[in-house]
Formats: structure tokens, sequence, C-alpha cells
């Protein structure tokens, strides 16, 4: 499994998002039904735990929508290509 | 509706008093503005104090609601057919509780301010988080409380979140034992509501045979002192006791509302709580409303630049306290700093009308 698909497969577990909502003008935080502040948190940990990396606070607010994810798990050195 | 582009990266402690008397008066007319005008209550409100804004040179002279108004009604100024989530309060008098109505924009404001003003004690840096309350706690059928408002709006400063607490509400002894053998000889941070956090504590110095070491530990607490007050536990006495039980010394207090998310006020390490730019703070004689002066106490008013949904940006508190100084806390902090003394001893203000002009 590569990372995107990683990436992709907790979103789905926390969010119940299919295939076609994985993109930038479904998956918004606060927007999407069921991506709100508790499930986000929840997502952050398992991100971390799978990549072993640890998001700064800045990170976790800034993760707002689908492709923000990728670019921050990239600037914390995760290869998402 | 996004009212203000706030830049949360930076310190929420700058603004001196000439800043902002002008700049947090623009915001928040701007905001009572926008809430006469979608919210039909709030604006019949404004009407019945013949509310007009030319008349406004200060934050000061702007209507404010008392908070016990908003567990009566529940206020929303949002287009028909907006998404919105209720948040209520603790509900500390009685069975009332507020209903709070938030869209996804106040909702992320909030956070975004909390980030910032939480940030500026706890760093950037996120460090492992041991919440003192129960897992079910953040669980949704146990509805969106202020206790999941808050844990959840913390959790951001922390990793490897763990809870303390069983779901009787007893310490998971073993748990915090684990948590403590792992992470404990580095910073960590512990959060929890007030009377949770005192119960605790006592609960652990209970059990002779272990020491339970929380020296790395910074404890953030909120929620009020109404419970300890009743058991005549003062401040101090909560400082020396979990000092003595478990060696912790930071300790801050924070001051906020669940109709106020988010803007809250932190205790520095001066023992002063501290407004931010977001927030702002005065203190009215309960005789007749007028302000009071430093030093002088009175019923606390709160003001937030936050709630962009519901009329929640001027509230008259329930709670006695007294303004300490402004822009030289010798934390370097800017801004007004006070302290909470209690609720008031009549549990509700109650006004011939329900909104209060300050002239």
């Amino acid at each position: 499994m590569t990372n995107l698909e990683k990436y992709q497969e907790v979103l789905k577990k926390h969010l119940g998002a299919t295939e076609e909502e994985l993109n930038d003008e479904k998956m918004v935080y606060n927007r999407y039904p069921k991506w709100d502040s508790v499930r986000h948190m929840s997502i952050v940990a398992e991100l971390e735990e799978k990549f072993d990396i640890s998001f700064e606070t800045l990170d976790i607010t800034s993760f707002n929508q689908y492709s923000a994810g990728i670019e921050i798990l990239e600037k914390l050195g995760v290869s998402m290509q | 509706m996004l009212l203000f582009d706030f830049d949360f990266s930076e310190s929420p402690y700058q603004e001196d008093k000439a800043v902002k008397d002008i700049k947090f008066t623009e915001k928040l007319m701007l905001l009572t503005s926008f809430h006469q005008k979608n919210c039909l209550y709030y604006g019949e409100m404004l009407k019945a104090v013949q509310y007009k804004k030319e008349s406004i040179s200060h934050y000061s002279e702007l209507p404010f609601l008392p908070v016990g108004l908003l567990k009566r009604l529940t206020l929303s100024s949002l287009p028909e057919g907006a998404l919105y989530k209720v948040a209520s309060s603790s509900g500390t008098s009685g069975t009332n509780k507020s209903r709070i109505i938030l869209d996804g924009e106040t909702r992320i404001m909030q956070q975004k301010a909390l980030t910032a003003i939480g940030g500026d004690f706890l760093g950037k840096k996120r460090v492992p988080m041991l919440v003192i309350d129960r897992p079910q706690t953040i669980e949704y059928e146990n509805g969106f409380s202020a206790r999941t408002a808050g844990i959840t709006g913390f959790s951001i400063f922390g990793k490897n979140r763990t809870f303390a607490l069983k779901e009787n509400m007893m310490p998971d002894y073993e748990k915090i034992q684990d948590f403590l053998y792992r992470y404990g000889k580095e910073s960590f941070f512990v959060f929890g509501f007030t009377f949770l956090v005192w119960n605790f504590f006592e609960k652990l110095s209970e059990m002779k045979e272990y020491y339970f070491d929380f020296s790395n530990g910074m404890i953030v607490h909120g929620g009020g002192w109404k419970r300890l007050a009743d058991k005549a536990v003062s401040r101090t006495d909560f400082q020396k006791k979990l000092k003595e039980i478990a060696g912790i010394t930071q300790i801050h207090d924070y001051y906020g509302m669940a109709e106020q998310t988010g803007s809250i006020f932190m205790e520095c390490e001066y023992g002063h709580l501290h407004c931010s730019d977001f927030s702002g703070i005065m203190i009215r004689k309960p005789e007749d409303f007028s302000v009071a002066k430093t030093g002088e106490k009175g019923i606390i008013q709160t003001m937030s630049l936050l709630p962009g949904s519901y009329p929640g940006h001027n509230l008259l508190t329930e709670d006695e306290g007294v303004i300490l100084g402004e822009d030289d806390c010798p934390c370097q902090r800017k801004g007004v700093y006070f302290q909470v003394l209690g609720r008031l001893k009549q549990a509700e203000i109650r006004g011939c009308s329900d909104v209060y002009t300050a002239d």
C-alpha cells in the first residue's frame, strides 16, 4: 500500500468516506458531515501513529481539506508520490 | 459568515490599551451590527434599548446580554437552511442549559483562537496528554457538552492522549502508572475540569503505597470553582495540595464559558487571568451596571470576537470579579488581567428587561 493509499484509508475509516468523495470539493473539515473536531483528532492521532510523525498544533488547524492533509504529510517527511 | 481574518500564528497578547481601544471597539461594533441585522430577537432587543451605533466611541458602551438569556432563548444569526451544531453549557444554575448555535466557520474560529491562546502557554510542540476524565465524555451519544468541547479543543496540544478515569469516574491507576512510566520523565500535559482534577488527586493521595510523580506535568484546568467552593477549597489549597500529592508546580486555571467557547481567559504564571486580543472584559457595579474601576469588585462582563453564528459576543455573566491591571502584568502579556471571585450571590441576574445598556 502506498502512503497516499494509507492516508485515504484513514479518512475512509474515520469519516466513512467513499473513494469518490476523496477530493477537496467534498472532503472539507467541518463541512463534510462527519468531519468534526472530535473525529479530526482521531484522524491526526492515527496518521501520527501510522507514519511515525508528529503534527505541530498549527498543522492540525491547517489540515482543513483533503489536499491539505497530503501537503502536511509531505512537509513532515512522508513521501506522497 | 466570516467577519474577521485573524492572524492566528501570532501571539494573541499583543494589543496594548491604545490599540485595543480602537481595534476591539471597531470589531465589536461590526459584530453588533451584524447580529442586529441577522438575528431577529437580537435586533428587537437593540431596538428596545434604542441602540445607535453613531453614539458609540468605546466598546464599554456597547449593549450586552445577560448570559442567562441564552438559557431561555436559542438565538441564531444564520440564514435559513444553514448547517449548524448545538453546543450546550454545563448548566450550573439548575437545569437550565444554554443552547449555542454554531456553524462550521464559528467552530473553526473557536478552535484557532484556542490554539493561539493555549499555544502561548503550552508551546507549539505537542507533548503527551493525560485527560482527567473518562473516554465516554467525548462520545457522541452523550451530547456535545462543555466538557466534550474543552477536552476536544485542548487535545490539539497533546498527543498519545490517555484518559485517566474509568467509566465509573474512578482513577484507572494502572493506566496512570503506565502513562507516567512512559512519558513522565519529560514534559507532559494534563487537562481536566477543576473539580474532576481535585477529586482525582485526592484519590491518588489515598493510595499511600504509591507515589505518582507529576513534576514534569503542566496542568490546565477550567470549568469553575463552584463545586470546590462548596467544599471550601480555595485556589491556594488547590495549588498546595497538588504540589504535595504529586509534585506539580505548573498549574494554569482558565476562565471561560460554553457561550463563548474558544476565547478563554488563561491564568499566567503570576496567577492572573488574561484577556487575549480576541476577548475583552469589563466589571460592572451591581447596583447600576456602571463600569467599575480597576480594583473594584463587580459583575464580570465578557466580550468575544468569535461568535459569528449567534449573538453571544457581549455577555454579562453571573460571576463576580475584579480587574487587577492592564498591559503591566510581570508575565509581559499585554491586555487586561483580572481575577474571578466566584458566583454572584443571587443565582441569576434578572433585570426589568433582558438587555442592559452601558449608559
